[in-house]
């Protein structure tokens, strides 16, 4: 049965010039799981906007979308909010009121259920999705990853027959990222909803998706299956957020079946590697160590769990060094303990002068009505440094109007006003798009090479292992493993990168697709 | 363990509306003293012995300050203590300030144990059915309230990290500013979130986690019966205290010790609960 159908649809907004949608023609078919894709600003948004008349935006729209067959003009209030779910990136803001349970009984009470079947509705889906512990908790107590499984449970609770989702993942970090789509995958399947979905990071959505839409400045430039799509798009820019199995097999002109997940990418390398492949590693040179953590003991409260139970760090100077664990381990705790604004109970902190910190969310940085005003309250100088960092256009705007990635790169030049020696970075990579994942990379190394040292605490794997120079991972109160970036990956099993996790057993040290297509290169090279 | 909490809102209500009422409508220092009683106990069930006791020196402290302010403002009374500058003390009006400030101390502690155990969520469910709107609207700025203090924490560490203005007055005003510039921005995202979900359709219900059931009835009942026992001594003015000149007592009759058992046993009803529920609990686990 067709879900949706668009026909022709262009849309342009109110005061643009340019068209953010031209003429798509798209079928949602139901139980479909569509993935739309496409770089920042390509109309994605405004698509899934325009699925659910009550964010449609204001603008000249023209051509035709029909929900079941029903223009979608046309189809009741009660029935566009209760079959059509919408689920934002923010899971913090989207959340309406201030107790679960009253969170997911919200949209019934809109549509005028009795309490009777809101309490065995609420208490169906609670179990469902596991919140039966936090049901009388307050919302502001959850975890971001919690948040958006109570949005998504509060807009399911309406039994609708599609849901639509735009970035819902971009502000979790990736284990709180990967339970969330895999309840998506479950709701898929357990009840055929309809998923239509955007998404920036791909590598595990896009195996699971059954269709996959590119969108390329607001036209529909390829549908198809992920695999199709996987080939198709060799070469173009998107290409880099493809899961690392299908980079590998475009890069490497591979003709055979796309491999979309990690295990038919281990088929794959297995079938192309040979024993006498290896990559070579070369231990790089240490220069002298800038912060000493000695036996560093701590906890929040005197009758609360120690965080930090004898911890030891030490950085070296002019490194990336990256700090994993997982969620409440205590990373952001050692970080604010380098920063000096905690003190450990036990132990010793020895470290330079000047080390500031980037918080997890940059706009805590701005106070003024343009980033100009802000970078001014520390330093009138800043020419220099925003020239560097290639915010000179964004100087005259207002901080909040500004993109995740810029408005990090804006954070960073703020930052360096204050001439630190060490920077120190909570989650840099969140909320941030490929591309600006790259340039954020880029600008950490050039920050490394002039000198400054950096300490990201991250989740994100494969940006620590291309970025990073040593990663260490905290668990338990302590760094049980610490190394270069190439030897933690490539001993690691689990937490690990997707590439190598397929190469384990096959070839050893590859822990980036550059690797692998570097250890091809060659030899393609020369057949051809 | 709380059991007592876990009676509907509305039965909770009615218990509180009469154990305070009587509380603030009599004069009797035997009655209050019960009251005080109760109120104490239950508090200790509540919070633990404890940190009850830490929270007291407050309430002593406002019970000792309305007790010796009395008579210096109050000259009557045949009992003279001492004079202050031609004034008479007399230990009528000091008395009368201890009753006075025990009944304020006991109406704050059943205060007290009112906002322990009626949370918001108690409050909404009470008037969320005849004003739906209202109870979100309260629901929603209880759920803001705390996002909008940590995100103000957040900015105003970073400030200061950042070294932004050495004066914290002027740092707090500017972090506060950047809070409500930034809870606008949610704010935008909250109401698609709402319109979303259908709100403004219309006959829009309330849906509270509590459920009135037989228990309820039978305790409101409860509560009743002790309430009409008490009342009637109270009104006829048989449970009178005169403390001018003299101190003294009207003669106990068969309504006055009616109604002041009644308030005894209506006080201790709370703790007597959570006793009993405590004991029944450790017999079943004792059985197991």
């Amino acid at each position: 049965m067709e879900i949706f159908n668009l026909e022709n649809l262009s849309f342009t907004y109110n005061g643009s010039d340019r068209n953010a949608l031209s003429g798509i023609n798209l079928t949602v078919n139901s139980g479909d799981f569509l993935l739309l894709i496409g770089e920042s600003g390509c109309g994605k948004t405004t698509l899934l906007k325009m699925l659910k008349r009550e964010l449609t935006p204001f603008g000249q729209k023209s051509g035709k979308i029909f929900y079941k067959g029903k223009k979608i003009e046309d189809i009741e209030s009660r029935e566009s909010t209760s079959q059509i779910g919408f689920i934002m990136q923010d899971p913090d803001a989207q959340i309406v009121t201030d107790k679960v349970y009253s969170e997911l009984s919200f949209g019934l009470e809109n549509l005028g259920y009795e309490s009777r079947i809101i309490r065995s509705k609420v208490s169906e889906f609670a179990t469902y999705f596991g919140l039966l512990k936090s049901f009388e908790q307050n919302t502001f107590t959850l975890s971001g990853g919690q948040k958006q499984l109570l949005n998504l449970a509060s807009v399911m609770s309406m039994n609708p027959e599609v849901i639509i989702l735009d970035e819902p993942t971009s502000q979790l970090d990736p284990i709180s990222a990967l339970e969330f789509i895999g309840t998506l995958k479950r709701l898929n399947d357990d009840f055929g909803t309809t998923v239509i979905i955007a998404e920036h990071h791909l590598q595990e959505i896009f195996p699971i998706a059954n269709t996959v839409a590119y969108i390329e400045d607001g036209k529909l430039s390829d549908i198809g299956s992920p695999r199709e799509i996987g080939t198709k798009l060799k070469g173009k820019k998107i290409e880099r957020t493809l899961p690392s199995s299908v980079r590998i097999f475009n890069a490497l002109g591979a003709t055979s079946k796309c491999p979309i997940t990690v295990k038919e990418g281990r088929e794959f390398l297995f079938d192309i590697l040979s024993e006498d492949d290896h990559i070579s590693y070369i231990e790089p040179k240490i220069s002298k160590k800038i912060i000493e953590c000695k036996n560093i003991w701590f906890r929040y409260e005197k009758r609360s769990a120690d965080i930090l139970k004898g911890c030891n760090l030490s950085v070296n100077k002019g490194e990336v060094y990256a700090l994993l664990g997982e969620n409440g381990c205590g990373k952001s705790t050692l970080l604010k303990i380098i920063n000096a604004s905690l003190k450990p109970y036990r132990g010793k902190v020895i470290r330079p002068k000047r080390v500031v910190c980037l918080p997890q969310n940059p706009k805590d940085i701005f106070v003024k009505d343009t980033v100009a005003d802000d970078l001014k309250t520390i330093d009138n100088s800043y020419k220099e440094l925003s020239g560097l960092l290639k915010i000179d256009h964004l100087l005259g705007l207002h901080p909040y109007d500004l993109s995740g990635g810029e408005l990090q790169r804006a954070a960073i030049c703020k930052i360096l006003l204050t001439d630190p020696e060490i920077l120190l970075l909570d989650e840099p990579t969140k909320g941030l798009d490929n591309f600006a994942k790259s340039n954020l990379g880029e600008l950490l190394k050039t920050l490394t090479d002039s000198g400054k040292t950096v300490i990201i605490v991250t989740h994100d794997l494969e940006f620590a292992a291309l970025y990073a120079n040593r990663c260490g991972l905290l668990f338990d109160g302590i760094i049980t493993s610490e190394n270069f970036t190439n030897p933690f990956f490539s001993y690691n099993s689990f937490y690990t990168t997707a590439v190598s996790r397929m190469t384990k057993g096959i070839v050893k040290n590859a822990v980036t697709v550059e690797d692998i297509i570097e250890l091809k290169r060659t030899e393609y090279e020369k057949n051809s | 363990m709380n059991t007592f909490r876990n009676f509907h809102p509305l039965t909770l209500a009615g218990y509180f509306l009469s154990v305070i009422g009587i509380s603030i409508f009599t004069f009797n220092p035997i009655y209050l003293l019960s009251g005080l009683f109760g109120s104490l106990l239950f508090l200790i069930t509540l919070m633990g012995f404890r940190k009850m006791f830490a929270h007291l020196r407050f309430y002593f402290l406002i019970f000792l300050i309305v007790t010796f302010t009395n008579p210096v403002f109050s000259h009557n009374g045949a009992t003279v203590l001492f004079f202050i500058n031609d004034n008479r003390v007399t230990l009528e009006a000091l008395i009368y300030g201890a009753v006075l400030g025990l009944m304020i101390t006991e109406v704050l502690l059943w205060f007290k144990c009112f906002n322990l155990v009626f949370d918001s969520e108690r409050l909404l469910c009470l008037f969320g059915k005849t004003f739906p709107k209202l109870a979100l609207v309260v629901s929603i700025a209880l759920g803001f309230v705390p996002q909008f203090i940590r995100t103000f924490k957040s900015i105003n560490s970073t400030q200061k990290a950042l070294g932004f203005s050495k004066r914290r007055v002027q740092r707090y005003l500017t972090s506060f500013s950047a809070v409500i510039t930034r809870s606008m921005e949610g704010a935008i995202i909250t109401s698609d979130s709402m319109k979303c979900r259908g709100y403004g359709l219309k006959n829009r219900t309330y849906f509270s986690r509590f459920r009135f059931t037989a228990y309820d009835v039978l305790y409101i009942l409860i509560f009743f019966v002790l309430l009409i026992c008490t009342l009637p001594a109270l009104f006829l003015g048989q449970s009178g205290v005169s403390f001018y000149p003299y101190v003294k007592f009207e003669m106990p009759t068969f309504f006055t010790v009616l109604s002041l058992l009644s308030f005894t046993v209506l006080a201790m009803i709370p703790s007597f609960f959570e006793v009993k529920e405590g004991i029944r609990w450790k017999y079943l686990i004792s059985k197991i």
